[in-house]
């Protein structure tokens, strides 16, 4: 079957299987930076923007976002960096491989919450696991990211 | 692995119903988030996701919830936040990440009679109905009970606001892991409800307890007497995340804990 997206703000057509889950999709359409982790909801790597809200796209059927706009890491490179160039200050930019999903959950919550509090962002980040480093620092970044970029 | 032939999003739930029963072996899809773990042929597969189940609508005397509203819906909903204090956010909040709650339905979960649920145990104490498209309005306890309704469409749960007060409590390894055991309790004007979940069977109320609990006055040492009964009465057993002795410890705490909150 196919379906239409905005992938990046580009306009698309795939042809998919009626039980492709999104991070398969995206992967074979050369979207890499989402990442293949727990591939059962868990760990948030594979955390993608559709219509501005983070998903894990491995949990969700492709079929499912016809018509969606879905936003990967390679559509937000100036971001990715600058949140990165936060993480790295604070010595939490370690494997990598959780920081695509992790971006985008943090654009995610620029998106939903105008002021959010220590306790909302540690709230809204927890479906991204990071095994490297704990997640003391990254809260940290993520606070002064979130501070300096209003 | 899920395998499905044909992906249907129908506009309506007349149509929604028809190619549910189109073939044998057809499904819904809700949020999907538990069915892609299904290793089942599906012949059609219904997604419900314009069918326009996602509201959340008070009235007067009861707030309906649509079955295709999210978790995420539900968590950031002001009614939900301030209904029975906040008991159903409590519940669902720390389920996984957001990314899945941004997933998950209220109709998939109350359909699949899952045993961890978090949201039936508490729905249940509430009192709460569902409405099914063809087999029409049951409460919540019919349906858990009632394994011969197949192959419908939940539509909307319906919540009636009693006024009780309501407490939810839960134990879990880690924060965002599957639940040890889950305990709601309900007090309407002396009238006390207890449910018990993730046994892991799927949540029951501890009939027998309950009775107790609103015949006496509530003390600390009732309350404790209530969370042993609760424990005695209802069947526990093991899986990976726990033995069942340990779950029949930590649900007379928790029965005892949530019945001092709803004092
Ligand atoms: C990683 C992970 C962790 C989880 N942890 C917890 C937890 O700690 N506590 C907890 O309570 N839950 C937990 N859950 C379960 C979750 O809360 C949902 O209950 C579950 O995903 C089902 O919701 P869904 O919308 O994804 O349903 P789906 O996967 O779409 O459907 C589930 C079943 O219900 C049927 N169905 C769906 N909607 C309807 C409808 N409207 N009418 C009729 N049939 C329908 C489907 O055909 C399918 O058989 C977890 C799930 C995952 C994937």
């Amino acid at each position: 079957m196919n379906i239409q997206v905005t992938i990046n703000g580009a306009s698309r057509t795939w042809s998919i299987e009626p039980h492709e889950l999104l991070l398969d999709t995206l992967r074979r359409y050369g979207y890499l930076s989402v990442k293949k982790g727990c591939d059962s909801g868990s760990c948030g790597v594979c955390t993608v923007l559709i219509n501005d809200k983070p998903v894990n796209s491995c949990s969700i059927f492709a079929a499912k976002v016809d018509g969606s706009n879905i936003v990967t890491v390679e559509g937000v490179q100036a971001e990715a960096e600058k949140i990165g160039a936060y993480m790295v200050d604070e010595g939490v930019d370690q494997c990598g491989f959780c920081s695509p999903g992790f971006v985008l959950t943090v654009l995610g919550l620029q998106k939903e919450l105008k002021n959010p509090t220590e306790d909302d962002i540690l709230h809204y980040l927890s479906g991204n696991l990071c095994r490297c480093t704990g997640y003391v620092g990254q809260a940290r970044a993520i606070h002064k990211y979130l501070k300096e970029s209003k | 692995m899920i395998l499905i032939n044909e992906y249907r999003t129908p506009s309506n739930l007349q149509e929604a119903f028809e190619l549910l029963q189109s073939s044998e072996n057809s499904a819904v899809v809700g949020g999907g988030a538990f069915l892609r773990f299904s290793s089942k042929k599906i012949d059609v597969a219904v997604d419900l996701s314009k069918a326009g189940l996602s509201f959340i609508n008070e009235t007067e005397e009861s707030v309906e919830i649509g079955a295709m509203t999210t978790y995420r819906e539900m968590e950031t909903s002001e009614t939900l936040k301030t209904l029975f204090e906040g008991v159903l956010v409590k519940t669902i909040r720390n389920i996984v990440g957001i990314q899945m709650r941004n997933l998950f339905t209220i109709g998939g979960t109350v359909y699949a009679r899952y045993g961890f649920s978090n949201l039936i145990t508490t729905l249940l104490v509430l009192d709460a109905e569902i409405e099914l498209y063809k087999a029409g309005r049951v409460t919540i306890k019919e349906y858990l009970d009632n394994r011969s309704i197949k192959n419908d469409i939940l539509v909307k749960v319906i919540i009636p606001k009693n006024g009780q007060k309501v407490s939810f409590n839960m134990m879990q390894k880690t924060a965002t892991d599957f639940p040890i055991l889950t305990t709601a309790v309900s007090n309407n004007n002396g009238k006390i409800v207890i449910a018990v979940g993730a046994r892991p069977a799927v949540a029951q109320i501890a009939l027998n307890a309950s009775q107790f609990a609103s015949s006496n006055q509530l003390t600390e040492d009732v309350a404790k007497q209530v969370g042993e009964l609760v424990a005695n009465e209802l069947s526990f057993s093991a899986d990976l995340r726990s033995s069942a002795e340990y779950r029949k410890m930590i649900c007379s705490v928790l029965v005892k804990r949530g019945l001092l909150e709803v004092l």
